[in-house]
């Protein structure tokens, strides 16, 4: 068996390393989840891979075969990435949980903001500002609590037991700050379309720009915290 | 032999694994393999996400270490580990012992 000069290991070729490259690459586009701990995943997964491909390589096998034989040793990408499920989807869920956090009272400032400077007629007289404070208030009534929650329930050391009621609880949280944001982007549009409202556009089109980018953001993270179940066992 | 039959002992078998020090995820699966004379032959890619659900409920703890020149995680037994370890050993004695003694050789006696 070939030996690498610098680390005595046995050696691999090209296209051991492409294979191993693909394999890779294919699992980082498997896993739902971004940042750090996709990166210690699949440099966990790779050492892994590399010392089951040396192991192989000990026995005799080419460098590719030897890829391969580690291939079938470790499942498929996709079942890797199914077996870590549960743990990308609490990450996901944390994360989704702390940034409703700190976008929610930031989108209810922005909105009471708008509001509060939209004062010409006739929004003054068809719409008073307080009840759009009420209904995003209302919305974090219920947004605010849910998703502290599920900060603490997926945190990375948390409780197995309340890390199952985390990815709901974000879902709630997400729907209720979706809920706030679609009733003032209504009641905005309202204004524009039936009441030819003067308002402070400037702010408005912030505030509503900032509920929609927020609205995204959190089905994108509840689609992607949502499937697969939490224990293995 | 197949995972599914693991299930409900893969925990306790993968803290075995660490008891005698720290191993990173291949020499655990390993480990697992060789300790059952190749009758443990689960899938690797299994094998860490188990470590990792131990270590969210504080059984290991895991470090990084560089290892010709590419990034290793270490796991390793907390004190909660050991002492699960302990008592799935000592429940699987228990288990063990009742299920020899109901399939041992020796054939039933009849009653009436």
């Amino acid at each position: 068996v070939d030996r690498d000069d610098v680390t005595g290991t046995p050696a691999r070729d090209a296209e051991a390393d492409r294979l191993l490259a693909d394999y890779l690459a294919e699992l980082s586009r498997s896993l739902r989840c971004r940042g750090a701990l996709a990166t210690d995943i699949e440099e966990e997964v790779a050492d892994g891979l590399l010392e089951t491909v040396d192991s192989y390589r000990r026995t005799g096998l080419a460098p590719a075969e030897a890829a391969r034989a580690a291939f079938a040793d470790f499942g498929s990408p996709g079942a890797v990435a199914a077996a870590f499920r549960a743990e990308t989807k609490l990450t996901e869920t944390h994360r989704l949980g702390r940034r409703l956090l700190v976008t929610g009272p930031v989108v209810a400032m922005l909105w009471l903001t708008a509001m509060l400077a939209s004062t010409a007629p006739p929004l003054q007289r068809q719409l008073d500002p307080w009840m759009l404070l009420v209904v995003a208030v209302a919305a974090l009534l219920v947004s605010a609590p849910a998703a502290a929650f599920a900060v603490a329930a997926s945190r990375p050391a948390g409780r197995l037991l309340l890390a199952t009621v985390a990815s709901p609880a974000a879902a709630v949280s997400s729907a209720a700050a979706t809920a706030g944001d679609v009733t003032l982007l209504v009641v905005v549009t309202a204004q524009v379309v039936l009441l030819n409202g003067h308002l402070a556009w400037a702010l408005v089109l912030l505030a509503a720009l900032a509920s929609m980018l927020r609205g995204m953001f959190a089905c994108r993270m509840v689609a992607r915290a949502a499937p697969g179940s939490l224990s293995s066992r | 032999m197949k995972a599914e039959v693991l299930k409900g002992h893969l925990d306790g078998l993968l803290l075995a694994t660490l008891e005698g020090g720290p191993r990173h995820g291949y020499a655990v699966r390993k480990a697992l393999v060789d300790g059952s004379g190749g009758r443990f032959d689960l899938p690797t890619g299994t094998v860490y996400p188990a470590l990792h659900r131990l270590e969210r409920g504080g059984l290991v703890r895991s470090r990084w270490i560089t290892v010709a020149g590419r990034r290793r995680r270490m796991y390793e037994l907390t004190a909660a580990g050991r002492r699960t370890l302990d008592a799935e050993r000592a429940s699987w004695h228990e288990f063990s012992s009742a299920v020899s003694a109901l399939l041992g050789e020796a054939p039933w006696t009849a009653t009436t």
